[in-house]
């Protein structure tokens, strides 16, 4: 049971051959009995006997024949076997939670094997190897080829490239993480500030010898020499010293922590601030493959994971080891036999605080997961509450919410009582070591080893001992969650920014808008085909629909314009040169786009509009914004241009926003204009402004507009349906309506749905202006 | 509770509400030296446009009152359309210039904060006393993240529960016990 890797075929090749396990002796050997003039050629492992019990077999092919052979708790026996002569065909078939390989034959059908989800896809790319095998075979008898048929197409888990084993969400294998060399890269994040680093230890050394002195003053200076031998006149010196230890531990223990938290902060701020400049470089596949709330986690939580390991991490084990080492090495120097005899509970108390920690803290990630459970009940009520208290179901929500926050509580106090009892045993080894030091102290003074002093002196450090040991022991454990977060980090800033740029040698200036599809196919990562050989020459400062189902790769259009991906195959050819030959930026910074939700970033209108060019004049903004019909509306805000929008500022409604943004491309001026969907979420009346707006906007510029309302196009010069990632119809609305075709139809459509939607408000004369899906502003309907 | 944003001018909304007040596409921009303006018998401003065409009751509306407080002032007539933009009043005729200047700080009535006495916050609620160069200001801040706002890097505006605006023109530029005050607030 090894090697289940899925995710790249190169890596499951290698490891194939790498990790499988190795096929038994014992059927090594029953295979020399039974078919001793066959040669094995492949082996592959399944999981489940044929009635479907768990249990070993193996599907070997030999230069003769197929076998499943399978091994019971006595026994090995054969369930299959299937000369490569008759073999016609292998089949593949996925069930839930199982699957099957079968061989045909002219005479039927043996299985080979069955094999649970954790198997298939091993199985799956095994199955395609043996066909070709045994086709080769085949082939040399001259015997037809043989296919394999059936996939499998559902997702397994995610799983270590490595070692196989099942990665969590965040896609680190613990195990396999090369934790040294991790801990060096977050090394070298505080290489910067090696300096203020070294003197930080310093320091620490430092303020942990002078943690160690008072003790030593007290028993050998205070007890010995003036209470024991009386030598009063002394004390004021003494007291004087300790004084001075206690005034200087306290700086040196100020400038410590000061000194190692700034560097904590320091440090992680330096990455917290190279992760986000690196998300900026991503292409945007990047993030369709993660949730935003993974990636804000990464950069906020994960980041002060670091700032643990930099900062407190480093600083602890350092103090805690000098604090060990300085005691142990006065200890054995005042009286070896009696410090071993001091040591001599510590293997307890590691034991005990690392059994105990683990559990403790396995309470605690179930306390946090519970209070996650509760949040989720919450996060669902509050914005429901108008359905909770429509359906009148307030006391089902209260139910549902006080079983978990009972269960949170309850193990909350498990771990409490479980975090207290650990606290008492740990009191009551380290109690016991006081014990041996009394007992065996005060003997040794009695023979004349020790003296009073020195036996308080054991005692004082005893306690000063215990605690950072236990603190060293449950420190691995802290070290794997930083060196996990490092790793999720490093994920990151090793992604590999953007499309290819490697064929950028022009720049995008002075461009027409001319845009030619020159037979453009496309797949996302996924594999499923989107576009199939697009053709289209896009003249300068024409207008371009684009219609189609949803799926049907529209928006992949627009992605390619924008160069969020590469065709897989054929050209989009920009005034002639391919598009991969312009600077991705400055060909990006042709193109403006109009969103059906239009995006405001927190801020003032002003900066919304001047977004694609800050150096934009105050009357650049306001004549963009006279252009949108946007102008007066902000003019009526308080604030006027410096209005903030976003949570904090003015309410836009839907149609405002989408102004505004129309105003952000007019100012923009680019030569190349995008708008997805743009008026969906407006009212007719609003409609009639952005409409206006857009057609002052689109003048001069090649555009391509994606819409569901074909009233959207009226005005575009062409339009292109797509059907199946292909172009099914091109013409202007009045040449399709004319043709009888599928935009035909969907504007008879839409005209029907049109009519029965809009009833009681008048829509313009030609009516093809359905609105099925028209929203109110706020948006305030239940998701 | 503190006066929303969402609040709209009063006088131009009424004339946006009936579609009226629509001014089309096109900035019309006077040249300021050209513009006169005074008070008639009853203490309204009037003006004068270029074009010779003289309008009583002129109201004001800043475009950018915050980022760029004593220009870009529109001109509106007394119903509320748009007459146009004077973009710099510097350029005016001193009389005029004084006299456009002080019904526009009417218009958009905000205090700079030059020093800052106390800032208590209790129960949610913060107590301002400051020192502003319009003179000495006390005022209760909602503590809320919406009740203050960054412009630019430095440049913060504090909205009180009341609706009433003060302005921070640049926080590095406050004294350390202001500065000290303020950075616990935000």
């Amino acid at each position: 049971m090894e090697l289940r890797v899925e995710t790249e075929t190169e890596q499951e090749e290698q490891e194939d051959q790498a990790r499988r396990p190795e096929l038994p002796t014992e059927v090594i050997a029953w295979l020399g009995q039974n078919y001793p003039d066959d040669r094995v050629v492949f082996t592959q492992y399944a999981d489940l006997h044929g009635p479907g019990h768990f249990g070993d077999v193996w599907i070997v092919a030999t230069d003769r024949a197929l076998l499943s052979i399978r091994i019971d708790a006595e026994a090995i026996r054969l369930s299959a076997h299937v000369p490569l002569a008759e073999l016609e065909q292998l089949e593949l078939r996925e069930f839930v939670g199982n699957g099957r390989l079968d061989a045909l034959t002219a005479s039927g059908r043996s299985t080979l094997a069955r094999f649970t989800r954790s198997l298939v896809r091993e199985i799956e790319a095994s199955a395609g190897e043996l066909a070709k095998l045994v086709t080769q075979a085949r082939g040399k008898l001259g015997l037809a080829a043989v296919e394999l048929t059936g996939d499998v197409g559902q997702q397994t888990a995610a799983r270590c490239a490595i070692c196989g084993r099942v990665v969590g969400r965040e896609g680190v294998c613990v195990k396999c993480l090369n934790q040294r060399q991790l801990a060096w890269r977050m090394l070298e994040f505080v290489r910067p500030y090696f300096w203020q680093s070294a003197l930080g230890l310093l320091l620490a050394g430092v303020a942990t010898l002078l943690q160690l002195l008072p003790p030593y003053i007290t028993s050998l200076y205070i007890v010995n020499r003036v209470l024991i031998q009386g030598q009063f006149q002394l004390l004021p010196k003494y007291i004087l010293w300790l004084a001075v230890v206690f005034v200087l531990r306290s700086v040196f223990t100020y400038a410590r922590s000061y000194l190692l938290a700034w560097l904590g902060q320091r440090v992680v701020a330096d990455v917290r601030s190279m992760t986000y400049r690196h998300l900026h470089q991503l292409a945007v596949g990047f993030y369709e493959r993660r949730q935003t709330g993974q990636l804000m986690s990464r950069m906020t939580h994960d980041t002060g994971h670091i700032q643990d390991f930099v900062g407190d991490y480093l600083q602890e084990i350092v103090v805690q080891s000098f604090t060990v080492i300085f005691i142990l090495v006065i200890m054995l120097g005042i009286q070896p036999m009696l410090a071993l005899m001091t040591l001599a509970p510590v293997p307890l108390l590691v034991l005990t605080t690392t059994v105990i920690r683990q559990r403790v803290r396995r309470y605690y990630r179930s306390a946090r997961r519970r209070m996650g459970s509760i949040n989720a009940v919450l996060a669902d009520a509050i914005p429901g509450i108008r359905v909770v208290k429509a359906f009148a179901q307030e006391e089902r929500e209260i139910e549902r919410f006080d079983v978990r926050n009972e269960g949170y509580t309850q193990v909350s106090i498990d771990a409490a009582r479980l975090r207290s009892g650990f606290m008492a045993s740990v009191a009551l080894i380290t109690a016991l070591g006081s014990l041996f030091i009394w007992y065996f102290g005060a003997r040794m003074m009695m023979w004349g080893m020790m003296d009073v002093g020195k036996v308080i002196l054991f005692s004082s450090y005893l306690w000063q001992l215990y605690g950072p040991i236990g603190q060293i022991s449950s420190m691995y454990e802290r070290f794997q969650f930083a060196i996990t977060a490092g790793e999720r980090v490093f994920e990151v800033l090793d992604t590999e920014p953007e499309v290819d740029r490697t064929q950028e040698t022009r720049s995008a200036t002075d461009l027409s808008g001319h845009v030619v599809f020159d037979n453009v196919f496309f797949s996302y990562e996924d594999g499923s085909p989107v576009l199939n050989g697009i053709n289209l020459d896009v003249r300068p400062g024409e207008m371009i629909g684009l219609v189609g189902k949803t799926g049907v790769g529209k928006t992949t259009i627009i992605n390619l314009l924008c160069r969020f991906y590469d065709p897989d195959k054929g050209n989009i050819l920009v005034e002639g040169h391919d598009l991969r030959e312009y600077d991705l930026r400055s060909w990006r910074s042709q193109i403006g786009m109009v969103l059906q939700e239009p995006f405001l970033f927190h801020g003032s209108i002003a900066e919304n509009i001047s977004y694609g060019r800050a150096s934009a004049t105050e009357q650049e903004i306001i004549q963009a914004a006279k252009a949108a019909n946007a102008h007066d509306f902000i003019l009526a805000f308080p604030d006027g241009y410096d209005s903030q929008v976003g949570e904090r500022g003015v309410r836009l409604s839907g149609g405002e926003r989408q102004r505004i943004s129309i105003a952000r491309a007019i100012l923009h001026d680019p030569k190349l204009l995008i708008f997805d969907e743009a008026t969906s979420s407006v009212d007719t009346e609003t409609e009639v402004e952005i409409q206006e707006a857009i057609e002052r906007l689109v003048a001069n510029r090649t555009t391509f507009a994606i819409a569901h309302r074909l009233s959207t196009l009226r005005h575009a010069n062409r339009i292109v349906v797509l059907v199946d990632g292909g172009i099914a119809e091109v013409g202007t609305h009045d040449e399709l309506l004319a043709a009888g075709g599928t935009y035909a139809r969907l504007v008879t459509a839409q005209t029907k749905l049109g009519t029965v939607a809009s009833l009681p408000e008048s829509h313009e004369e030609n009516g093809d202006d359905g609105a099925p899906e028209e929203r109110g502003e706020e948006g305030d309907g239940v998701e | 509770m503190l006066l929303r944003s969402g609040e709209r001018k009063a006088t131009a909304l009424s004339e946006l509400d009936d579609g009226r007040a629509k001014t089309g596409a096109k900035l019309v921009e006077f040249d300021p030296s050209l513009i006169r303006a005074w008070m008639d018998e009853s203490k309204q401003l009037t003006v004068r446009l270029p074009d010779g065409s003289v309008h009583a009751n002129v109201r004001m509306s800043l475009a950018f009152p915050i980022s760029r407080p004593k220009r870009f002032i529109y001109l509106l007539d007394e119903e509320g359309k748009e007459l146009g933009l004077v973009s710099d009043p510097r350029r005016m005729e001193r009389d005029s210039r004084d006299l456009l200047l002080a019904q526009a700080d009417q218009a958009y009535f905000m205090p700079r904060i030059t020093r800052i006495h106390r800032i208590e916050e209790s129960m949610g609620i913060a107590h301002w006393e400051v020192e502003t160069d319009r003179g000495w200001s006390a005022f209760d801040v909602v503590s809320r993240s919406e009740s203050h706002w960054y412009v630019g890097r430095n440049k913060i505006v504090v909205r009180d529960a009341d609706g009433n605006r003060y302005l921070i023109e640049d926080m590095t530029a406050l004294d350390g016990r202001s500065r000290r005050m303020l950075d616990l607030f935000l």
